[in-house]
Formats: structure tokens, sequence, C-alpha cells
């Protein structure tokens, strides 16, 4: 079988041989090998002198500072600005995540004692490989995830949910370090351990079901006939308790994206050890992100620990006590958010200043 | 265009119109006069008391297997299988009924025995299926059509090798049973067993409770419109997928007792009638709702029924009610499809 490297040669020899004026290439430096790469930049080089055109999409800064002539960054679905060579990395790193935000000074909380503990834990995804990860976190921490999509946090957030299992290492809950390796999101799922997906209707809600119908099914409520009086009367108080725009009988399709993200809140069970997030305000307004983030430290005040993914620096920095960035599968120790800033985020996530990380790492 | 009740309904009283108009144009194609044969349909299902009975007959096997698909369908599973899940419980019916037919036991335990056998006997090949699918990776579609030929020969070994008659095997299928071993008829009929139309008409009850009514309806739905999601609200999805085919065998499997103990007495080669497949296209027309699968089950059984004579008199083929039925399922279905792509684009445009 060929290789993600060797297939991808062999389809720009095949738009080559059928004539191609212009390439276009998504993210072409993932899952290939530095030979590989080194050998595409050069084919790459070598077609623009001869005149043709390379679209290179991609978010690490160093590929994209050795290959292109011309760079344009796009945020959110605008074109935020372009730059010629020589790059100024700062530059473009404010570009990607936008300019600094004076943060509040966060408090120091006191955190209790371990929730999760992850013992070298070795990953596999589709196109991504996470090695030898350590982290212990702490009752009523926050931990952000940052790093650009397919870097490696979805695979490592599911598998804290028991939905994505590692080949190496273990997971263990709790202050007793319970094993739950090899376990599965069922038996996480009852030890307390909640997973809320970033695409709401297509991972965490079912489309075609009521508000109510979906309180009953994660609930687990027992019997033969449903209950529908209690079912009705616990959808009513969920619903008031999270300021749902939408009636018991409301299909959850039916509702905004703001209000399905406050059902979803809803759904979670009480107490939970640990709550799994995939980008928890992607696409609100305001004052959903608000009521959102209020909800959830709530939760933490009262001893529940959450991870969560964002691609928003300024929520990775805001709302997180400690921080681990990924870039390509590889996975930075845990940052103390209080000394982070956007830009150096930025360039971490962007592939930059990791040798730093692990000289840090290793005086430490 | 909106979408309400009014414009559903009328997709489908135009899906009945396309469907008649494409049926009579077969009709003028086999040179034949379409108002005579619609004409003859009808009083070959409604014409008297007889045929009638002959329609319910059909209607409860017809509406046994569309209980089960409904169930199936719901957890969101094609269990095409189902005619091999009929024949497998008309198989162990004849098992048990032979065991017990020289035991002299009270006729009446004898066939709640056999019915229970039959369940049995469609519950498992349902859940062969099922295990299939869950373990072996087989589309269900796949596996129950494989399972369909199984049972198939099967049967026809049954029939010619270890329970052939006396003498001579023969297509016309097994020796009888005694008659004091036939589901009872209803005094003034030849062949209306009221004991199975009972079994159908508490079979959609069930389904219907079931489906609406339970806990375990609410998850198989989860399970069918979105299996990941309910997978992450906990629901053990495979669990009740295998569960859903556990029920759809034994409605089958009740389906293919009562073609043994009520209709032939016997089991025959095509002891599955069909019904499994056509159970199917019942389904479907009913949009996979309970409420509605009773009068729909009825409606094709009588074309079925009422399409019996036209060989005779007409010297049309008796598939025209196939012809028919199969047509206005498509154009149902097509239906539906127009309607949600006219809907879309209302949508974007607004």
């Amino acid at each position: 079988m060929l290789t993600v490297g060797e297939r991808q040669q062999l389809e720009i020899l095949r738009l080559l041989w059928l004539g191609a004026r212009a390439l276009i290439l998504d993210e072409p430096t993932t899952g290939i090998s530095l030979p590989q790469k080194e050998k595409l930049f050069a084919t790459l080089k070598k077609l623009a002198s001869e005149g043709m055109t390379i679209l290179f999409v991609s978010h690490k800064l160093e590929d994209v500072e050795a290959l292109c002539n011309r760079v344009s960054v796009l945020r959110q679905g605008k074109l935020v600005g372009s730059m010629d060579p020589p790059f100024e990395t700062g530059a473009l790193v404010e570009m990607m995540f936008g300019k600094e935000i004076a943060l509040e000074p966060k408090a120091q909380l006191r955190f209790g004692s371990n929730v999760l503990h992850i013992k070298h834990v070795d990953l596999e995804g589709i196109r991504i490989q996470i090695k030898g990860l350590d982290l212990q976190v702490r009752a009523g921490e926050v931990i952000g995830l940052a790093g650009m999509e397919g870097s490696g946090q979805t695979l490592f957030l599911g598998a804290c949910a028991g939905l994505a299992q590692p080949v190496g290492g273990s997971f263990c809950l709790d202050e007793d370090e319970k094993d739950m390796t090899g376990r599965t999101y069922h038996e996480f799922r009852k030890h307390g351990v909640a997973y809320l997906p970033a695409a709401r209707l297509e991972q965490a809600l079912v489309p075609g079901l009521t508000l109510t119908e979906h309180f009953i099914l994660s609930e687990g409520m027992k019997g033969l006939f449903i209950d529908r009086k209690k079912a009705e009367a616990l959808a009513k108080s969920r619903i008031q308790a999270f300021n749902i725009k939408g009636r018991p009988d409301s299909t959850v399709e039916s509702l905004s994206g703001g209000n399905q993200q406050r059902a979803l809140l809803a759904l979670m069970r009480d107490p939970l050890k640990l709550i799994l997030v995939e980008h928890p305000t992607r696409g609100l307004d305001i004052e959903s992100t608000i009521y959102i983030w209020n909800k959830l430290k709530e939760r933490c005040a009262r001893g529940t620990s959450i991870i969560f993914i964002s691609a928003d620096l300024d929520e990775i920095l805001k709302y997180s006590d400690r921080v681990l960035v990924f870039f390509a599968g590889r996975v930075s120790p845990p940052l103390e958010a209080r000394t982070l800033s956007v830009e150096r985020l930025g360039r971490l996530i962007g592939g930059k200043d990791w040798e730093t990380l692990e000289m840090e790492a290793a005086h430490a | 265009m909106r979408d309400n009740r009014a414009t559903r309904l009328l997709f489908q009283v135009a899906a009945i119109l396309f469907a008649l108009i494409v049926t009579t144009g077969v009709l003028f194609l086999a040179k034949a006069q379409p108002f005579a044969a619609y004409k003859y349909i009808v009083l070959g299902a409604l014409g008297s008391w007889d045929v009638v009975t002959n329609v319910l007959v059909s209607w409860v096997p017809l509406l046994l297997a569309t209980s089960g698909l409904l169930v199936t369908f719901t957890v969101g599973l094609w269990n095409i299988g189902i005619e091999g899940q009929i024949t497998l419980g008309a198989i162990f019916t004849t098992w048990a009924m032979r065991l017990m037919e020289q035991s002299g036991w009270n006729p009446t335990l004898i066939l709640i025995l056999a019915v229970l056998a039959g369940m049995l006997g469609g519950a498992l090949w349902a859940m062969l299926a099922g295990a299939l699918k869950t373990f072996g990776g087989v589309n269900e579609i796949f596996g129950g059509l494989g399972l369909n030929f199984v049972a198939t020969a099967l049967n026809i070994w049954l029939i010619f090798g270890p329970w052939k008659r006396p003498g001579v095997a023969s297509m016309s299928g097994t020796i009888p049973f005694d008659r004091s071993l036939w589901m009872p008829i209803a005094q003034g009929s030849s062949r209306l067993t009221p004991a199975t139309l009972v079994m159908a008409i508490i079979g959609i009850l069930v389904v219907y409770a079931m489906i609406e009514g339970t806990y375990f309806g609410l998850r198989l739905k989860a399970v069918g419109k979105n299996a990941r999601s309910a997978h992450i609200l906990g629901i053990p999805t495979w669990q009740y997928m295998m569960s859903s085919f556990a029920v759809c065998g034994i409605f089958a499997g009740v389906a293919g007792a009562v073609q043994v103990t009520a209709v032939y007495h016997r089991l025959i080669p095509s002891i599955s009638s069909g019904y499994g497949y056509l159970g199917l296209m019942v389904a479907m027309l009913v949009g996979y709702r309970a409420s509605l699968a009773a009068p729909v089950a009825l409606f094709f059984a009588a074309l079925n029924v009422g399409s019996i004579q036209l060989p005779i008199v007409l010297k049309l083929d008796s598939s025209l009610a196939g012809v028919l039925q199969g047509t206005l399922v498509l154009f149902v279905i097509l239906g539906q499809g127009v309607r949600s792509r006219i809907l879309k684009k209302t949508k974007v445009k607004s």
C-alpha cells in the first residue's frame, strides 16, 4: 500500500499529466514524512518557476515561510490581510488570531484532588499520532486544548471519554486511580464523564425528537411506559433553568444554535466529575457565550473538571487554568494560562518555538 | 410552498392518481379494458362475504409482517430478510406440530405451542441477520437477502427430504395436518380463523404502543434517527438494533405460523407467499407510521385477492395487483422526494 506521501506524489503527477495549470493543495504536509515534504516543496517551487500557480492552504507557519511568495490570511470566512516576504511571524499570528485582549487577572484557585490521570498515553488517529502524553487534571480545573483543527485535540478529547481507545498508556479516574483504559464510552459516562461534541445535530442531538424526549433519553428513565407527566415536568424545569428558547415539544433542529448548545448543557447529568467539550461557543452570539461559560463555571465551582477544545484563543486564555497546545500530533506540556499571551499561543499553534518549550520542560 | 398537512396530502393524492394512470397505461398496452379490470378487482375483493373473508385471510400475515417491519424501520434497519424469517417461522411451527401431532394433547395447547415455536424460529433467523450485521459487518440488506435464499433452500429440502409425503415428494408440500389441529374456522365461513385475526390486531396495537408509548420505542427511534447521537446520549445502540431484529422476527414467525396452521395446514415451498416483501411496501407507503398500517395493509390484501380472478374473466395476469402496488409505492416515495426538494429550494430562497 502506498503511503499518504506517495499517494500525494501520484496525484500531483496525474494532475500534471492531465495538463493542470494551477494546483490547489489543502494542508498537504499533514501526514507525510520530512523527506517527502522536502521533495514536495522542491517540486512545487520548480513548478511555480515554470509559470504554474500554486495555492497552498496551511496553518504551519514554517511551511508557509519556506514555500510561499505571498500569504493571505483568512479568519472566520473573511480575508484579514496579505503579506509579501520577508514574512513577519508576529504580524501573521496577529492576523490569524486577532489582537491581544486585556484579560482580567484570574484568581488563583485551589483545586481538589485528581479527577483524571493520564499516564503516558499513545493515540493513533487516521492521519495523526500522539505519543507519550501525560496529564493530571484536578477537581474544578479547566484545561483548554489549543491548536489548528485536526492537530490531534479531537482524538485526545475522544480518548478521555472512551470514544477512542489508546494504543498505549492508561487513563485513570478519581483519587483512587480507577483504571478506565479500554473501557467503553458508556462506562466512562456511568463514572461521571460527559462528552459534548461540536457537531450538535450530527453527534449530540437527535433531529426529529423533542426536547422532552431528549431529557427522557439522557436521564435514562426506567420502566415500560413513558411517564409523560414526569418527563414534561422535567423538561419544563430544565428549559427554565437553562433559559432555552423553546417548548418541551420543540424538536431540537428547530432551535437556534445557541439554544441547542444550552440544551446540550441542560442534558448533562448532575453531579459530574469531568466535562469534555468541543468548541463550547463556536457560532454563538455573545449573550449565549457568556451564559454557557457561566453554567460551565458553576460546575467547576462544585468540583467538576472541564477539558475543552477551542479555535478561539481569547476563549482559551480567558477560561482555562492550563493549556495544552497541539501541533501535528505533538502536545505541549501543560502551560499555565496566566503566563501565556495570544502571540505566544499563536506561534505555538503555528509550530514555532517548540524547541524552547522542550528546553523549558527539561529545566523545570 | 409550505410544509404542512395540506401539501403532504396533495402529494399523496397526486401519487395515487399517477399510479392509477400508469397502471391504466399498462392495461392499454396489454390491450385490456382498464375500467373492466378495475371493476373486477373491486368485485373480486368486496363482491361477496366469501371474497371479503379471503381478503381478511390475506390481511393477517401481511399485517403481521408489516408490524414487525415497523419496528426494524424505526431503528433504521432494512430487514429485507423478513421473507426468510416468515419461512423459518413456518418451518419451526411445522416441526413443533409434527412432534406433537400424535401426542393426544389438547389441540388448543398444541396450536399455542406451535405458534410459540414459530416465533422462536423467526426470531432466531432475524437475530442471525442481526449478528451478521453487528459482529460481521454485513449490511442487513445483503445478509437478509442471503438468508432468504438459505431459508427457501432449507424449506424445499425439508419438503422433498425428511418431511416428504409417504411415497411421493411433491411441490404441493408436506402431508396436511389432521383437521382437529387446524386453527379453528369461524362458523359460516370456509377459511376465516378468528384467532389469527385477533393475533394480527393485537400485534399492530402492541407495535403502536411500543413505538409511541414506551421507553424502549423512544430509544429505538433515537437510534434510527441518529445512531451516533443516540450513542452519545447513553443508548447501547447495537443492543437496540438486535432487539428490534428479534421483535420483527417474532412477528414474522407468527405470520409463518399462521400460514401453516390457518391457511395451508401444511408446509409448502412458497410458504411466505411474498408477504414479507409486500409488508416492506406497506411500511414504506405509510411512512413507517403504525397508525396507518392496518388500513393500508387491508387495501393491499384487497388488491391481491381482487386480482385473482382477472386471468379467468379478462385473460389478464393476476400480477396486475403487483403493478398497481409497486407504482403506488414508487410514486408516493417519488412525491416525498420531490416535495422535500421543493421545500429545500423555498427555504433557500427565503
